[in-house]
């Protein structure tokens, strides 16, 4: 067999799995995009009111899903309350989190929340199709999840992805 | 993600844990299994399920490794013996 067929074998074998090295595993097609964001009616963290989606912003935001036992949480919370300052909104879902642990944590973290979601069951968790913590979604002002990000989030995923897919969200006349 | 390939029977991890009584209250409701299924696929897409489909994404995945061993096959047996 010519050398240079086992070689262009190889060759295509080894740019196949190589371009795998450069998919971004944090940005999961979730079978959840374009459909809204699931119902709830479950208690606000901190006053303990019923919120659902009423309450949600009329412009895109995040909804960001963390506990206060999540370590992963804590490497990507600085960005979030970065996020926060730019005039992006974000909503906290609490998931499977004791309450004063959980106030505990933003006591000491800082709070980029509007508000929190206490998920205690992780009810809402599993119609979102979480996996685990953190996750990260972009809501648009209908209620529709624009995408989801699995795994803590850094500044290259905010400018390269979140941030361009919120700004033509906000742009869209509907 | 925790324990993907373990099946939810046997995982003790909380999602799991989760899963088994969603899925222990929809039988309850009178749910098929194809419509319990089709709630978990919804969610957490056909990636949930433990003996995964063959669908148009992953067909390389599940015939590539065939296909490849044929190609060397052949190409390895075409001068053939002389």
């Amino acid at each position: 067999m010519k050398k240079s067929v086992i070689l262009l074998i190889f060759l295509i074998f080894f740019v196949t799995l190589s371009l795998g090295l450069f998919i971004d595993t944090k940005d999961v097609d979730s079978p959840l995009v374009g459909k809204p964001m699931p119902s709830f009616n479950l208690e606000e963290l901190k006053t303990g009111n019923l919120v659902s989606s009423q309450y949600f912003p009329k412009n895109a935001f995040l909804i960001n899903v963390w506990a206060s036992w999540c370590l992963e949480c804590t490497r990507e919370h600085m960005l979030l309350k970065n996020i926060q300052k730019q005039g992006i909104d974000i909503i906290g879902v609490n998931y499977k989190d004791n309450r004063s642990d959980a106030l505990g944590w933003l006591a000491i973290y800082g709070n980029p929340y509007l508000f929190n979601i206490h998920d205690i069951n992780g009810e809402l968790g599993l119609e979102m199709g979480v996996y685990g913590v953190p996750e990260t979604f972009i809501i648009d002002k209908k209620g529709i999840i624009i995408d989801k990000f699995i795994g803590a989030i850094d500044e290259k995923i905010f400018k390269n992805n979140i941030l361009p897919k919120i700004q033509k969200a906000n742009q869209n006349k509907f | 993600m925790v324990c993907q390939n373990q099946n939810i029977a046997e995982s003790e991890a909380p999602l799991a844990v989760d899963l088994r009584n969603k899925i222990k209250e929809m039988i309850k409701d009178g749910k098929s299994e194809s419509e319990i299924k089709q709630f978990m696929a919804d969610r957490y897409s056909s990636f949930i399920f433990y003996d995964p489909p063959v669908n148009k994404q992953n067909i390389v995945l599940w015939f590539g490794p065939l296909l490849f061993m044929i190609i060397i096959t052949f190409l390895l047996f075409k001068k053939g013996v002389r």
